[in-house]
Protein backbone atom coordinates (compact mmCIF):
# COMPACT_ATOMS: atom_id res chain seq x y z
CA UNK A 1 0.00 0.00 0.00
CA UNK A 2 1.29 3.41 -0.78
CA UNK A 3 1.10 6.57 1.28
CA UNK A 4 -1.71 8.70 1.04
CA UNK A 5 0.13 11.95 2.01
CA UNK A 6 3.55 11.21 -0.51
CA UNK A 7 2.01 8.96 -2.89
CA UNK A 8 5.77 7.62 -2.96
CA UNK A 9 6.69 5.47 0.24
CA UNK A 10 5.18 2.34 1.61
CA UNK A 11 2.59 3.00 4.11
CA UNK A 12 3.47 1.49 6.95
CA UNK A 13 1.17 2.94 9.45
CA UNK A 14 -2.77 3.39 10.04
CA UNK A 15 -3.40 7.26 11.02
CA UNK A 16 -6.59 7.95 12.67
CA UNK A 17 -7.44 11.47 13.35
CA UNK A 18 -10.63 13.53 14.78
CA UNK A 19 -11.51 16.16 11.66
CA UNK A 20 -14.28 18.13 12.70
CA UNK A 21 -15.96 15.32 15.13
CA UNK A 22 -15.56 12.36 12.40
CA UNK A 23 -13.11 9.64 12.42
CA UNK A 24 -10.61 9.77 9.72
CA UNK A 25 -7.98 7.18 9.41
CA UNK A 26 -5.37 7.35 6.26
CA UNK A 27 -2.36 4.65 5.30
CA UNK A 28 0.78 6.86 6.02
CA UNK A 29 4.39 6.01 5.54
CA UNK A 30 6.49 6.20 8.81
CA UNK A 31 8.18 10.28 7.27
CA UNK A 32 4.96 11.06 6.46
CA UNK A 33 2.76 10.08 9.95
CA UNK A 34 4.44 12.50 12.01
CA UNK A 35 4.54 15.53 10.00
CA UNK A 36 0.59 15.18 9.47
CA UNK A 37 0.45 15.09 13.43
CA UNK A 38 3.39 17.06 14.68
CA UNK A 39 3.43 20.31 12.02
CA UNK A 40 1.76 23.57 11.91
CA UNK A 41 2.24 25.89 8.58
CA UNK A 42 4.96 27.64 10.65
CA UNK A 43 6.97 24.00 11.41
CA UNK A 44 6.34 24.36 14.91
CA UNK A 45 6.05 21.10 17.10
CA UNK A 46 2.52 20.71 18.42
CA UNK A 47 1.92 17.50 20.43
CA UNK A 48 -1.35 15.80 20.06
CA UNK A 49 -1.82 16.60 23.79
CA UNK A 50 -1.17 20.29 22.89
CA UNK A 51 -3.97 20.16 20.43
CA UNK A 52 -6.36 18.81 23.02
CA UNK A 53 -4.94 21.37 25.86
CA UNK A 54 -6.54 23.86 22.95
CA UNK A 55 -9.88 22.16 23.11
CA UNK A 56 -10.51 22.15 26.35
CA UNK A 57 -9.25 26.26 26.07
CA UNK A 58 -11.84 27.16 23.87
CA UNK A 59 -14.62 25.35 25.69
CA UNK A 60 -13.64 26.99 28.68
CA UNK A 61 -12.91 30.74 27.68
CA UNK A 62 -16.34 30.65 25.48
CA UNK A 63 -18.33 30.57 29.06
CA UNK A 64 -15.61 33.39 30.13
CA UNK A 65 -14.94 36.07 27.71
CA UNK A 66 -11.32 37.47 26.34
CA UNK A 67 -8.44 37.68 28.69
CA UNK A 68 -6.18 40.68 27.95
CA UNK A 69 -3.83 38.89 30.34
CA UNK A 70 0.11 38.74 28.65
CA UNK A 71 3.05 37.35 30.20
CA UNK A 72 5.81 40.23 31.00
CA UNK A 73 8.91 37.72 30.37
CA UNK A 74 8.15 36.49 27.34
CA UNK A 75 5.82 38.90 25.63
CA UNK A 76 3.15 35.88 24.94
CA UNK A 77 -0.53 36.94 25.03
CA UNK A 78 -3.16 34.41 26.52
CA UNK A 79 -4.78 34.43 23.36
CA UNK A 80 -1.50 33.17 21.38
CA UNK A 81 -1.36 30.63 24.51
CA UNK A 82 -5.09 29.03 23.42
CA UNK A 83 -3.99 28.84 20.13
CA UNK A 84 -1.34 27.21 20.60
CA UNK A 85 -1.95 25.66 23.50
CA UNK A 86 1.85 25.65 25.03
CA UNK A 87 3.26 28.14 27.68
CA UNK A 88 6.33 30.26 25.95
CA UNK A 89 8.20 30.21 29.06
CA UNK A 90 7.35 29.78 33.03
CA UNK A 91 6.69 33.24 33.49
CA UNK A 92 3.26 32.57 31.53
CA UNK A 93 2.49 30.45 34.84
CA UNK A 94 1.91 33.38 36.93
CA UNK A 95 0.40 35.45 33.97
CA UNK A 96 -2.46 33.48 33.37
CA UNK A 97 -3.24 32.04 36.91
CA UNK A 98 -6.59 32.63 37.05
CA UNK A 99 -7.67 30.87 33.98
CA UNK A 100 -4.69 28.53 34.54
CA UNK A 101 -6.13 27.06 37.97
CA UNK A 102 -9.32 26.13 36.12
CA UNK A 103 -7.65 24.45 33.12
CA UNK A 104 -5.06 22.81 35.19
CA UNK A 105 -8.48 21.21 36.86
CA UNK A 106 -10.00 20.21 33.69
CA UNK A 107 -7.08 18.64 32.66
CA UNK A 108 -5.74 16.97 35.71
CA UNK A 109 -8.55 16.57 38.10
CA UNK A 110 -6.33 19.10 40.05
CA UNK A 111 -4.21 22.28 40.23
CA UNK A 112 -2.14 21.14 43.12
CA UNK A 113 1.16 19.32 42.88
CA UNK A 114 1.99 16.80 45.55
CA UNK A 115 4.68 15.07 43.61
CA UNK A 116 8.40 15.67 44.02
CA UNK A 117 9.77 18.87 45.45
CA UNK A 118 12.72 21.45 43.67
CA UNK A 119 15.99 19.04 42.80
CA UNK A 120 18.56 20.13 45.70
CA UNK A 121 21.19 22.17 44.48
CA UNK A 122 24.67 21.49 44.86
CA UNK A 123 26.61 24.01 46.52
CA UNK A 124 27.83 25.63 43.51
CA UNK A 125 31.67 27.19 44.25
CA UNK A 126 32.97 29.98 43.78
CA UNK A 127 35.85 30.33 40.66
CA UNK A 128 38.27 30.73 42.88
CA UNK A 129 37.16 28.11 45.35
CA UNK A 130 36.92 25.41 41.45
CA UNK A 131 40.43 26.42 40.48
CA UNK A 132 41.86 25.78 44.21
CA UNK A 133 39.95 22.23 43.14
CA UNK A 134 40.89 21.60 39.80
CA UNK A 135 44.87 22.15 40.91
CA UNK A 136 44.45 19.33 43.16
CA UNK A 137 42.34 17.37 40.66
CA UNK A 138 45.44 18.27 38.42
CA UNK A 139 48.11 17.20 39.87
CA UNK A 140 46.22 13.92 40.95
CA UNK A 141 46.04 13.33 37.17
CA UNK A 142 49.25 14.00 36.25
CA UNK A 143 50.49 11.88 38.94
CA UNK A 144 48.12 8.69 37.00
CA UNK A 145 49.78 9.46 33.47
CA UNK A 146 45.98 10.49 32.99
CA UNK A 147 47.13 13.29 30.35
CA UNK A 148 43.65 13.27 28.77
CA UNK A 149 41.74 14.25 31.80
CA UNK A 150 45.20 16.89 32.94
CA UNK A 151 44.91 18.41 29.69
CA UNK A 152 40.87 18.59 30.14
CA UNK A 153 41.42 20.19 33.64
CA UNK A 154 44.43 22.37 32.70
CA UNK A 155 41.86 24.23 30.07
CA UNK A 156 39.52 24.61 32.56
CA UNK A 157 41.61 26.29 34.87
CA UNK A 158 42.78 28.37 32.09
CA UNK A 159 38.99 29.42 31.10
CA UNK A 160 38.26 30.09 35.05
CA UNK A 161 41.02 32.27 35.32
CA UNK A 162 40.26 34.35 32.39
CA UNK A 163 37.02 35.07 33.80
CA UNK A 164 38.23 35.92 37.37
CA UNK A 165 40.76 38.08 35.83
CA UNK A 166 37.98 39.92 33.62
CA UNK A 167 35.64 40.24 36.45
CA UNK A 168 38.29 42.07 39.07
CA UNK A 169 39.12 44.67 35.63
CA UNK B 1 29.58 4.71 18.33
CA UNK B 2 28.47 5.43 15.00
CA UNK B 3 25.04 4.76 13.80
CA UNK B 4 25.73 1.53 11.98
CA UNK B 5 26.79 -0.14 15.13
CA UNK B 6 24.28 1.48 17.01
CA UNK B 7 21.51 0.07 14.64
CA UNK B 8 23.21 -3.49 15.65
CA UNK B 9 23.38 -2.94 18.77
CA UNK B 10 20.86 -4.66 21.59
CA UNK B 11 19.35 -2.41 24.01
CA UNK B 12 18.79 -3.81 27.49
CA UNK B 13 15.03 -3.13 27.20
CA UNK B 14 14.79 -6.02 24.87
CA UNK B 15 16.22 -8.59 26.89
CA UNK B 16 13.15 -10.29 28.08
CA UNK B 17 14.16 -10.03 31.36
CA UNK B 18 10.64 -10.11 33.68
CA UNK B 19 8.16 -9.85 31.08
CA UNK B 20 5.83 -12.33 32.23
CA UNK B 21 5.91 -14.72 29.29
CA UNK B 22 6.27 -12.56 26.72
CA UNK B 23 3.53 -10.38 27.75
CA UNK B 24 5.01 -7.16 29.03
CA UNK B 25 7.57 -6.17 27.24
CA UNK B 26 8.92 -2.93 28.47
CA UNK B 27 8.37 -0.64 31.18
CA UNK B 28 9.06 3.20 30.25
CA UNK B 29 9.06 6.69 32.89
CA UNK B 30 10.01 10.00 31.24
CA UNK B 31 10.20 13.19 33.05
CA UNK B 32 9.59 17.08 31.28
CA UNK B 33 12.07 19.74 32.70
CA UNK B 34 12.60 22.98 31.84
CA UNK B 35 15.63 25.55 32.99
CA UNK B 36 14.58 28.75 34.56
CA UNK B 37 16.85 30.72 32.76
CA UNK B 38 15.53 30.26 29.39
CA UNK B 39 11.81 30.74 27.51
CA UNK B 40 10.60 27.38 27.02
CA UNK B 41 12.07 25.66 23.61
CA UNK B 42 9.90 26.88 21.19
CA UNK B 43 10.37 30.34 22.12
CA UNK B 44 14.09 30.22 22.88
CA UNK B 45 16.24 31.30 20.24
CA UNK B 46 18.95 29.54 18.82
CA UNK B 47 21.46 31.01 20.92
CA UNK B 48 19.44 29.75 23.91
CA UNK B 49 18.73 26.41 22.84
CA UNK B 50 22.66 26.13 21.91
CA UNK B 51 23.75 27.26 25.75
CA UNK B 52 21.16 24.55 27.44
CA UNK B 53 22.49 22.00 25.53
CA UNK B 54 26.01 23.09 26.78
CA UNK B 55 24.40 23.63 30.18
CA UNK B 56 22.94 19.72 29.86
CA UNK B 57 25.40 18.29 28.55
CA UNK B 58 28.08 20.22 31.41
CA UNK B 59 25.69 18.42 34.07
CA UNK B 60 25.55 15.19 32.43
CA UNK B 61 29.53 14.71 32.14
CA UNK B 62 29.37 15.63 36.09
CA UNK B 63 26.77 12.21 36.83
CA UNK B 64 27.57 9.31 37.96
CA UNK B 65 24.65 7.80 35.19
CA UNK B 66 25.34 9.57 31.83
CA UNK B 67 29.36 10.34 32.03
CA UNK B 68 30.31 8.60 29.62
CA UNK B 69 27.00 9.02 27.38
CA UNK B 70 26.57 9.44 23.40
CA UNK B 71 25.34 12.73 22.21
CA UNK B 72 23.98 13.36 18.56
CA UNK B 73 22.94 16.27 17.48
CA UNK B 74 19.32 16.48 14.73
CA UNK B 75 20.77 19.16 12.78
CA UNK B 76 24.04 17.08 11.79
CA UNK B 77 22.07 14.10 11.46
CA UNK B 78 20.32 13.15 7.88
CA UNK B 79 16.63 12.47 7.63
CA UNK B 80 17.50 8.71 7.68
CA UNK B 81 19.71 8.59 11.02
CA UNK B 82 17.40 10.46 12.91
CA UNK B 83 14.31 8.01 11.92
CA UNK B 84 16.64 5.21 13.15
CA UNK B 85 17.00 6.78 16.07
CA UNK B 86 13.48 7.16 16.34
CA UNK B 87 13.05 3.45 15.45
CA UNK B 88 15.04 2.48 18.34
CA UNK B 89 12.44 4.99 21.14
CA UNK B 90 15.73 6.94 21.77
CA UNK B 91 13.80 10.39 20.34
CA UNK B 92 10.62 10.63 19.28
CA UNK B 93 9.64 11.76 15.52
CA UNK B 94 8.78 15.53 16.41
CA UNK B 95 12.17 16.12 17.96
CA UNK B 96 13.34 13.99 14.22
CA UNK B 97 11.65 16.42 12.74
CA UNK B 98 12.13 20.01 14.27
CA UNK B 99 14.57 22.45 13.48
CA UNK B 100 16.70 24.77 15.27
CA UNK B 101 19.17 23.09 18.13
CA UNK B 102 18.46 19.43 19.17
CA UNK B 103 19.85 16.57 20.53
CA UNK B 104 19.66 13.71 22.47
CA UNK B 105 22.07 11.99 24.99
CA UNK B 106 22.28 8.61 25.52
CA UNK B 107 23.95 5.59 27.58
CA UNK B 108 25.39 2.35 25.40
CA UNK B 109 22.90 0.40 26.63
CA UNK B 110 20.37 2.87 25.56
CA UNK B 111 18.63 2.40 28.94
CA UNK B 112 18.75 6.01 29.94
CA UNK B 113 18.60 9.49 27.38
CA UNK B 114 17.67 12.88 27.43
CA UNK B 115 16.36 14.67 24.71
CA UNK B 116 17.32 18.09 24.92
CA UNK B 117 15.03 21.09 23.52
CA UNK B 118 12.18 18.69 21.88
CA UNK B 119 8.75 20.59 23.70
CA UNK B 120 10.73 20.57 27.17
CA UNK B 121 14.43 21.14 27.71
CA UNK B 122 15.00 18.09 28.84
CA UNK B 123 12.75 14.57 28.35
CA UNK B 124 14.70 12.53 30.60
CA UNK B 125 13.90 8.89 29.71
CA UNK B 126 14.84 5.38 31.30
CA UNK B 127 13.37 2.50 29.66
CA UNK B 128 13.47 -1.57 31.34
CA UNK B 129 12.28 -4.86 30.13
CA UNK B 130 9.24 -5.98 31.63
CA UNK B 131 7.14 -4.82 34.27
CA UNK B 132 9.47 -2.75 36.50
CA UNK B 133 7.70 0.55 37.15
CA UNK B 134 8.76 0.87 40.64
CA UNK B 135 12.29 0.40 39.14
CA UNK B 136 11.83 2.20 35.90
CA UNK B 137 10.93 5.34 38.18
CA UNK B 138 13.83 4.96 41.05
CA UNK B 139 16.67 4.94 37.83
CA UNK B 140 14.87 8.14 36.26
CA UNK B 141 14.28 9.85 39.45
CA UNK B 142 18.01 9.41 40.64
CA UNK B 143 19.32 10.66 37.21
CA UNK B 144 16.75 13.81 38.00
CA UNK B 145 18.24 14.47 40.79
CA UNK B 146 21.58 14.35 39.43
CA UNK B 147 21.38 16.06 36.71
CA UNK B 148 19.31 19.02 38.62
CA UNK B 149 22.04 19.27 41.24
CA UNK B 150 23.67 21.47 38.76
CA UNK B 151 20.65 22.95 36.74
CA UNK B 152 18.58 25.33 37.92
CA UNK B 153 14.99 23.55 36.99
CA UNK B 154 11.74 25.83 36.76
CA UNK B 155 9.57 24.56 39.59
CA UNK B 156 7.57 26.02 41.87
CA UNK B 157 5.58 24.73 45.61
CA UNK B 158 2.18 24.93 44.16
CA UNK B 159 2.43 23.42 40.54
CA UNK B 160 5.04 21.57 40.57
CA UNK B 161 7.72 21.33 37.88
CA UNK B 162 6.95 23.72 34.85
CA UNK B 163 6.65 22.54 31.47
CA UNK B 164 6.10 23.68 27.95
CA UNK B 165 2.67 22.02 28.19
CA UNK B 166 0.26 22.39 30.52
CA UNK B 167 -0.89 18.39 29.92
CA UNK B 168 2.95 17.24 31.61
CA UNK B 169 2.75 19.90 34.51
CA UNK B 170 3.05 18.92 37.95
CA UNK B 171 5.51 15.51 38.42
CA UNK B 172 5.93 16.08 34.63
CA UNK B 173 6.38 12.48 34.73
CA UNK B 174 4.56 9.98 32.19
CA UNK B 175 5.09 6.40 32.55
CA UNK B 176 4.26 3.21 30.25
CA UNK B 177 4.21 -0.06 29.69
CA UNK B 178 4.06 -1.85 26.22
CA UNK B 179 1.93 -4.80 26.51
CA UNK B 180 1.04 -7.78 23.74
CA UNK B 181 -2.64 -8.50 24.42
CA UNK B 182 -3.28 -10.75 21.00
CA UNK B 183 -6.33 -12.64 23.15
CA UNK B 184 -8.13 -10.05 23.85
CA UNK B 185 -8.20 -8.68 20.33
CA UNK B 186 -8.90 -11.85 19.23
CA UNK B 187 -11.99 -12.06 21.56
CA UNK B 188 -12.83 -8.59 20.57
CA UNK B 189 -12.53 -7.79 24.03
CA UNK B 190 -10.47 -4.32 23.24
CA UNK B 191 -12.50 -1.91 22.72
CA UNK B 192 -14.38 -2.76 25.98
CA UNK B 193 -11.03 -2.94 28.14
CA UNK B 194 -9.65 0.30 26.22
CA UNK B 195 -12.68 2.69 26.91
CA UNK B 196 -12.49 1.38 30.81
CA UNK B 197 -8.84 2.42 30.63
CA UNK B 198 -9.73 5.99 29.19
CA UNK B 199 -12.40 6.03 32.17
CA UNK B 200 -9.33 5.99 34.67
CA UNK B 201 -7.20 8.65 33.02
CA UNK B 202 -4.77 6.43 31.42
CA UNK B 203 -4.22 6.54 27.42
CA UNK B 204 -3.60 3.50 25.08
CA UNK B 205 -1.67 4.34 21.66
CA UNK B 206 -0.01 1.81 19.63
CA UNK B 207 3.42 0.58 18.89
CA UNK B 208 4.65 3.91 17.29
CA UNK B 209 2.86 5.92 19.29
CA UNK B 210 0.39 8.80 19.15
CA UNK B 211 -2.56 8.38 16.34
CA UNK B 212 -1.16 4.95 15.11
CA UNK B 213 -3.52 1.75 15.63
CA UNK B 214 -1.93 -0.94 17.69
CA UNK B 215 0.49 -3.05 15.02
CA UNK B 216 0.87 -6.92 16.07
CA UNK B 217 -1.71 -6.68 18.95
CA UNK B 218 0.62 -4.30 21.04
CA UNK B 219 -0.03 -1.57 22.75
CA UNK B 220 1.09 1.49 25.15
CA UNK B 221 -0.57 2.09 28.13
CA UNK B 222 0.42 5.57 29.76
CA UNK B 223 -0.76 7.80 32.69
CA UNK B 224 -2.87 10.87 31.36
CA UNK B 225 -2.78 13.32 34.28
CA UNK B 226 0.64 14.94 35.93
CA UNK B 227 -0.87 17.03 39.00
CA UNK B 228 -2.36 16.33 41.99
CA UNK B 229 -0.73 12.85 42.63
CA UNK B 230 2.79 11.70 43.78
CA UNK B 231 4.88 10.05 41.16
CA UNK B 232 4.54 6.69 43.45
CA UNK B 233 0.68 6.86 43.37
CA UNK B 234 1.19 7.15 39.66
CA UNK B 235 3.58 4.54 38.94
CA UNK B 236 1.32 1.98 41.41
CA UNK B 237 -1.96 2.99 39.59
CA UNK B 238 -0.19 2.24 36.97
CA UNK B 239 1.68 -1.05 37.84
CA UNK B 240 -1.75 -2.07 39.52
CA UNK B 241 -3.68 -1.84 36.10
CA UNK B 242 -0.94 -3.44 34.13
CA UNK B 243 -1.69 -6.87 36.35
CA UNK B 244 -5.21 -6.77 35.65
CA UNK B 245 -4.77 -6.60 32.05
CA UNK B 246 -2.33 -9.36 32.36
CA UNK B 247 -5.09 -11.34 34.21
CA UNK B 248 -7.52 -10.00 31.42
CA UNK B 249 -5.28 -10.91 28.79
CA UNK B 250 -4.81 -14.50 30.81
CA UNK B 251 -8.31 -15.15 31.11
CA UNK B 252 -8.82 -14.69 27.39
CA UNK B 253 -6.03 -16.69 26.27
CA UNK B 254 -7.82 -19.77 28.27
CA UNK B 255 -11.13 -19.31 26.94
CA UNK B 256 -9.24 -19.47 23.74
CA UNK B 257 -7.93 -22.54 24.07
CA UNK B 258 -10.70 -24.13 25.83
CA UNK B 259 -13.29 -23.33 22.77
CA UNK B 260 -10.56 -23.54 19.90
CA UNK B 261 -7.11 -25.15 20.93
CA UNK B 262 -6.23 -26.27 17.83
CA UNK B 263 -7.05 -23.34 15.56
CA UNK B 264 -5.29 -21.54 17.95
CA UNK B 265 -2.23 -23.52 17.31
CA UNK B 266 -2.36 -24.08 13.55
CA UNK B 267 -2.49 -20.36 13.84
CA UNK B 268 0.51 -20.33 15.86
CA UNK B 269 2.66 -22.74 13.82
CA UNK B 270 1.33 -21.16 10.54
CA UNK B 271 2.69 -17.83 11.11
CA UNK B 272 5.97 -19.63 12.51
CA UNK B 273 6.04 -21.54 8.98
CA UNK B 274 5.73 -18.38 7.16
CA UNK B 275 8.00 -16.39 9.08
CA UNK B 276 10.55 -18.87 8.66
CA UNK B 277 10.05 -19.61 5.03
CA UNK B 278 8.32 -16.17 3.34
CA UNK B 279 10.61 -14.35 0.19
CA UNK B 280 8.69 -10.85 0.96
CA UNK B 281 7.13 -9.61 4.07
CA UNK B 282 5.57 -5.94 4.75
CA UNK B 283 6.30 -4.27 7.61
CA UNK B 284 2.47 -4.72 8.82
CA UNK B 285 2.70 -8.61 7.25
CA UNK B 286 5.44 -8.87 9.86
CA UNK B 287 3.91 -7.75 12.86
CA UNK B 288 0.75 -9.49 12.59
CA UNK B 289 2.78 -13.05 12.23
CA UNK B 290 5.44 -12.13 15.26
CA UNK B 291 2.02 -11.68 17.22
CA UNK B 292 0.75 -14.91 16.77
CA UNK B 293 4.56 -16.40 17.35
CA UNK B 294 4.44 -14.49 20.77
CA UNK B 295 1.23 -15.91 21.76
CA UNK B 296 3.07 -19.48 21.07
CA UNK B 297 5.57 -18.37 22.98
CA UNK B 298 3.45 -17.23 26.17
CA UNK B 299 1.33 -20.31 25.78
CA UNK B 300 4.04 -22.73 25.45
CA UNK B 301 2.98 -23.78 22.38
CA UNK B 302 6.11 -23.13 20.37
CA UNK B 303 9.11 -23.37 22.84
CA UNK B 304 12.86 -22.34 21.90
CA UNK B 305 11.49 -19.37 20.81
CA UNK B 306 12.83 -16.51 23.43
CA UNK B 307 11.38 -13.22 24.23
CA UNK B 308 14.47 -10.99 23.82
CA UNK B 309 15.19 -12.87 20.15
CA UNK B 310 11.22 -11.36 18.99
CA UNK B 311 12.08 -7.98 20.51
CA UNK B 312 15.33 -7.90 18.88
CA UNK B 313 13.91 -9.77 15.17
CA UNK B 314 11.02 -6.37 15.78
CA UNK B 315 13.37 -3.69 16.18
CA UNK B 316 16.04 -4.49 13.18
CA UNK B 317 13.14 -5.37 10.54
CA UNK B 318 12.34 -1.27 10.37
CA UNK B 319 12.60 0.48 7.75
CA UNK B 320 15.52 2.46 8.73
CA UNK B 321 17.48 -0.31 10.44
CA UNK B 322 17.01 -1.96 7.26
CA UNK B 323 18.18 0.65 5.24
CA UNK B 324 21.10 1.52 7.96
CA UNK B 325 22.60 -2.25 7.72
CA UNK B 326 22.23 -2.12 3.79
CA UNK B 327 23.91 1.29 3.66
CA UNK B 328 21.85 3.13 1.00
CA UNK B 329 18.17 3.93 1.24
CA UNK B 330 15.59 0.67 -0.05
CA UNK B 331 12.32 1.14 -1.64
CA UNK B 332 9.82 -0.05 -0.08
CA UNK B 333 9.43 -3.62 -2.18
CA UNK B 334 13.37 -3.87 -1.71
CA UNK B 335 12.86 -3.73 2.19
CA UNK B 336 10.01 -6.14 1.98
CA UNK B 337 12.46 -8.98 0.42
CA UNK B 338 15.04 -7.88 2.87
CA UNK B 339 13.29 -8.24 5.76
CA UNK B 340 11.95 -11.55 4.81
CA UNK B 341 15.41 -12.87 4.16
CA UNK B 342 16.75 -10.94 7.28
CA UNK B 343 13.68 -12.44 9.22
CA UNK B 344 14.47 -16.51 7.59
CA UNK B 345 18.12 -15.81 8.41
CA UNK B 346 17.65 -15.41 12.79
CA UNK B 347 14.51 -17.63 12.69
CA UNK B 348 16.77 -20.92 11.22
CA UNK B 349 19.55 -19.91 13.72
CA UNK B 350 17.14 -19.50 16.67
CA UNK B 351 15.72 -23.00 16.17
CA UNK B 352 19.64 -24.71 15.25
CA UNK B 353 19.99 -23.17 18.99
CA UNK B 354 16.72 -23.97 20.50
Amino acid sequence: MICESCNKHEATIRYTHIVENKKKTVNLCSSCAPKEEDHQATGVVTSASGKKVVAELSQLTAAEGASAAQCAECGMSYQEFKKAGRFGCQGCYNAFGEQLERLLKRIHGSARHCGKGRVKQRQLLSPEEEIVQLRQALEAAVAEEAFERAAELRDRIVQLEKGTTEESL
Amino acid sequence: MNLQDLARNSADWLSGADDVDGIVLSCRTRLARNLSSSPFAHKATEDDQEKIIAQVLASAKDSSQMNSAIFFKMNALKTEERRLLVERHLISPALADSKGQRGVLFNRNEALSVMINEEDHLRLQAILPGLKALEAWAQINALDNELGARLDYAHTEKWGYLTACPTNTGTGLRISVLIHLPALVLNEDMERVLRGLTHMAFTVRGFYGEGTNAAGNLFQISNQTTLGRSEEEIVQDLERLTRELIECERNAQETLLADARSQVEDKIWRAYGLLSHARVLSSQEFMNLLSAVRLGHTLSVLKGISSSFMNRLMIVTQPSHLQTEAGRVLKPEERDLRRASLVREHMGKQVSQG
